[in-house]
């Protein structure tokens, strides 16, 4: 039985997502700002998600996620589990699109930088997604 | 797609109508998840349209009187109808200083005279004369007497500006807490010119020449006043290299009220030029401070410009004279006038201007007359103002209260909310004022809905009159409730008919009886018996005394020559008594009786659901309530208080309730609307 991947979302499914790329890159062939489509959007999401501080958001001020303020905290497990569970806490309350699988959080400690691994699966699909990035103090 | 809610202004449907617009196209379609970068752009598009609107909306608000908030905009509107809102206006005293002089050369000086600037202290206030007062010395005692003296709180501003006729200039006074009743203008040839001319405020051109020393005055922005002078048309031009100083007062408007006492700072000089001071001089308060007050508020010039504009500076109908009046009068609280010939008997050619006064007190007769020389100047011919105190009719209710002891134990807690929801009640229904009426179900429903716990609400309600009393002198006192009077129902008492009094005065001393208290009540057949109490009964002086009209509710007292009401009456060394028990005898010195004095007089009503206005010049005052609470099951007194009647509890002007005033200071940060 042939492994469903992502590249097998584009076409026959029942719901399409498309978003503007927050590079706001443009489209060489269209002239028009980039899209980003499907699995990419949600993952794109997430990122946004994870990377909104809470109170940015105009008159939505619970929309977002604490991750940010925690970097300023002395890095340690604690404040990396904490840091784990808040990315949960705002995934599974802000993107229904997902059903997380794991959030794994690789500190370290020298750089004080985080590595933060998600694992979901697109509701409706069979397919396992992942989105990692780094989260670093703002400089 | 056509644009649909052009109206929406809140931010949550400004984003719901992109959103609503979004779903008709499949370019995008994430614009639903909250972590799209295109909910992101919704965002800042909804915030620039929302800004937007706002903005729209706020400028076409604060372009028109009635919606305006902002104090500056308000003002520049009301400007057009050349309304100048009132400052703050300092606070008065009014003070006595003897002052005893020194011999020079063998001879008292001739004269002496207090220098204007500061005079005295009171209250950390300091407190000023405006002008230099110059009064003479008595020859053989050296004393000089500065009899009524007015003084105003504050301090004395001198600001000046250099005419510079080759640029724009503006001449504001800069002190946005300024007295503009005190300011005075004056605009010398240049610097060095020792003489000023003093120049005059007008509000209209009416009269103005092109040689009138006159300016106009308006507020500017942050409550800054400014001054205008004229075009050489329409009152005189300043020219280039004069010289205008203002002289004002800045001052603390209310706070300086009520200030009592005061101690001599100022400067007396003698025609010697010897300083009198330290002991020589006596400071004698001859009336607490009052009359101080805040600048007006925004809502008073939203409701005052339109109508001052209206009435177009002359009094032709009779609420001309009220808005001249509040205008005129800054103390006023509120004003009613009325013409004589709505009266009965009718008066002609008389305008009643009923004052009721910030400070609760009435005007004085130098105040009354005051206003009434500035009324005249706005009348028409064979108009005359007359300007009377507002007739006082106090309600007493008395609230009883029955509460679930399922609910709550705790009654202070229902006596508070009871409280307040009485001041709410009151603040809503703007009572204590002209043409307000007292309606006990709205009262009753207040109190039933201010906790959960309160089952019943029964009301008491007696109302409460005050006789104003010459001492020493006979006369037939009648005062009117404005509506009938309860008419108790007759008893058969050992075979006599009999009726339970339903009105009952306060203690009084009559000039026969000054030995002891005394009081009326009525008989129930539409007379006023006077009686005095032994402690266990009542024994009647005079069945006679007065009479009653139950259906109109005029009471008449008299002929009687009062001496004293309440608790000023004569002392016991002023007494010669023949009869210590029944209190005949006489009073030695008439001199030491205060002149008048207030005998208050409770009635019951016939209707205590309803109770009006009488005339237009009565103001319905209701005293704050005496409040029972007590457990369901309890059994609630009859709401007619017959036999239950207390007056000398009133002895004293009652405590009213409370009536907030509805304000807006035009600051943003307070305005509701944001």
């Amino acid at each position: 039985m042939k492994q469903v991947t992502s590249a097998d979302l584009a076409a026959g499914q029942s719901r399409y997502f498309k978003d503007i790329s927050i590079a706001f890159a443009k489209n060489r062939f269209t002239d028009d700002v980039s899209q980003v489509k499907n699995a990419n959007a949600i993952k794109q999401s997430i990122r946004n998600l994870v990377l909104t501080r809470r109170g940015e958001r105009l008159f939505n001020g619970d929309v977002g996620c604490g991750v940010l303020n925690l970097l300023f905290e002395p890095l340690d497990p604690f404040v990396v589990d904490t840091i784990r569970k808040e990315i949960i806490n705002t995934i599974n309350q802000y993107e229904t699109r997902v059903q997380l699988t794991s959030v794994t959080a690789i500190p370290f400690y020298e750089s004080s930088k985080v590595n933060i691994t998600v694992d979901y699966k697109v509701v409706g699909l069979p397919v396992v997604e992942s989105v990692s990035f780094v989260l670093q103090r703002p400089s | 797609m056509q644009p649909n809610k052009l109206t929406a202004l809140d931010f949550q449907d400004i984003k719901s109508s992109i959103k609503s617009y979004l779903r008709t196209r499949d370019e995008f379609t994430d614009y639903d998840f909250d972590g799209s970068s295109l909910s992101y752009l919704i965002d800042v598009l909804s915030y620039n349209s929302y800004y937007a609107a706002f903005i729209a909306n706020m400028s076409m608000n604060e372009a028109f009187l009635p919606s305006a908030t902002l104090r500056d905009n308000v003002v520049n509107i009301a400007k057009l109808l050349n309304y100048v809102p009132r400052s703050v206006t300092c606070s008065k005293a009014c003070i006595k200083l003897e002052v005893q002089t020194s011999k020079t050369n063998l001879a008292y000086p001739s004269s002496v005279t207090l220098s204007r600037g500061p005079v005295a202290r009171g209250s950390a206030y300091i407190w000023n004369i405006l002008e230099d007062i110059t009064v003479e010395v008595d020859t053989v005692t050296g004393k000089a007497e500065f009899d009524a003296v007015t003084i105003n709180e504050g301090s004395i501003i001198n600001f000046s500006y250099t005419v510079n006729t080759f640029q724009t200039q503006e001449y504001k006074i800069p002190s946005e807490d300024a007295d503009i009743e005190t300011l005075s203008v004056t605009v010398k040839a240049n610097e060095s010119s020792t003489t000023s001319d003093l120049y005059n405020r007008v509000e209209t051109v009416t009269n103005l020449t092109g040689n009138t020393r006159s300016y106009f005055l308006s507020e500017g922005e942050d409550m800054r006043y400014q001054v205008r002078f004229g075009d050489d048309s329409i009152g005189r031009k300043l020219k280039d290299g004069e010289v205008i100083n203002f002289e004002y007062l800045t001052c603390s408007g209310a706070e300086a009220n009520e200030v009592t006492e005061f101690d001599f700072i100022g400067v007396v000089t003698d025609s010697n030029q010897v300083n009198v001071g330290g002991p020589d001089v006596v400071l004698i308060t001859k009336d607490r401070s009052q009359m101080g007050s805040k600048a007006e508020s925004v809502e008073s010039i939203k409701y005052m410009a339109p109508r001052y504009y209206a009435s177009q500076y002359r009094a032709v109908t009779a609420q001309d004279y009220a808005v001249i009046t509040k205008n005129l009068y800054s103390n006023a609280e509120s004003v009613i006038a009325y013409g004589g010939d709505s009266l009965t008997p009718p008066i002609y050619g008389k305008v009643y201007v009923a004052v009721k006064t910030k400070t609760g007190t009435a005007l004085n007769d130098q105040s009354k007359k005051d206003l009434q020389t500035k009324l005249r100047a706005y009348s028409m011919a064979s108009i005359d103002p007359v300007v009377i105190d507002p007739d006082e009719l106090y309600i007493y209710p008395k609230v009883f209260v029955l509460y679930d002891t399922g609910v709550t134990n705790n009654t202070s807690d229902i006596k508070t909310n009871i409280q307040n929801a009485i001041n709410d009640w009151a603040t809503q229904t703007q009572i204590n004022n002209f043409n307000s009426t007292f309606r006990n179900q709205q009262f009753q429903k207040a109190i039933t809905l201010s906790d959960k716990a309160i089952s019943d609400v029964s009301v008491q309600t007696s109302l409460l009159k005050y006789i104003k009393a010459d001492t020493d002198q006979t006369n037939t006192y009648c005062i009117s409730t404005g509506g009938a009077l309860y008419n108790s129902a007759p008893s058969n008492t050992d075979g006599a008919c009999v009726k339970e009094p339903v009105i009952l005065s306060g203690n009084f001393r009559t000039a026969d009886r000054p030995g002891i208290d005394q009081q009326f009540e009525d008989d129930g057949f539409g007379k006023l018996k006077i009686f005095y109490n032994t402690g266990n009964k009542k024994v009647y002086t005079n069945n006679s005394a007065g009479s009653i009209n139950y259906d109109t509710g005029e009471i008449c007292i008299g002929p009687i020559n009062l001496v004293g009401t309440g608790d000023q009456i004569p002392g016991p060394t002023n007494l010669n008594l023949t009869d210590p028990v029944t209190g005949l005898g006489e009073v030695i010195d008439t001199t030491l009786l205060p002149t008048t004095t207030d005998l208050p007089v409770l009635f019951i009503p016939a209707n205590n659901t309803t109770i009006p206005a009488s005339t237009p010049g009565t103001v319905i005052s209701v005293v704050n309530p005496e409040v029972t609470v007590a457990p369901i099951g309890t059994i609630p007194p009859t709401t007619i208080p017959l036999n239950s009647l207390t007056p000398t509890t009133f002895n004293t002007t009652p405590t009213l309730v409370e009536v907030n005033l509805i304000t807006n200071t035009g600051d943003p940060d307070s305005s509701t609307c944001f």
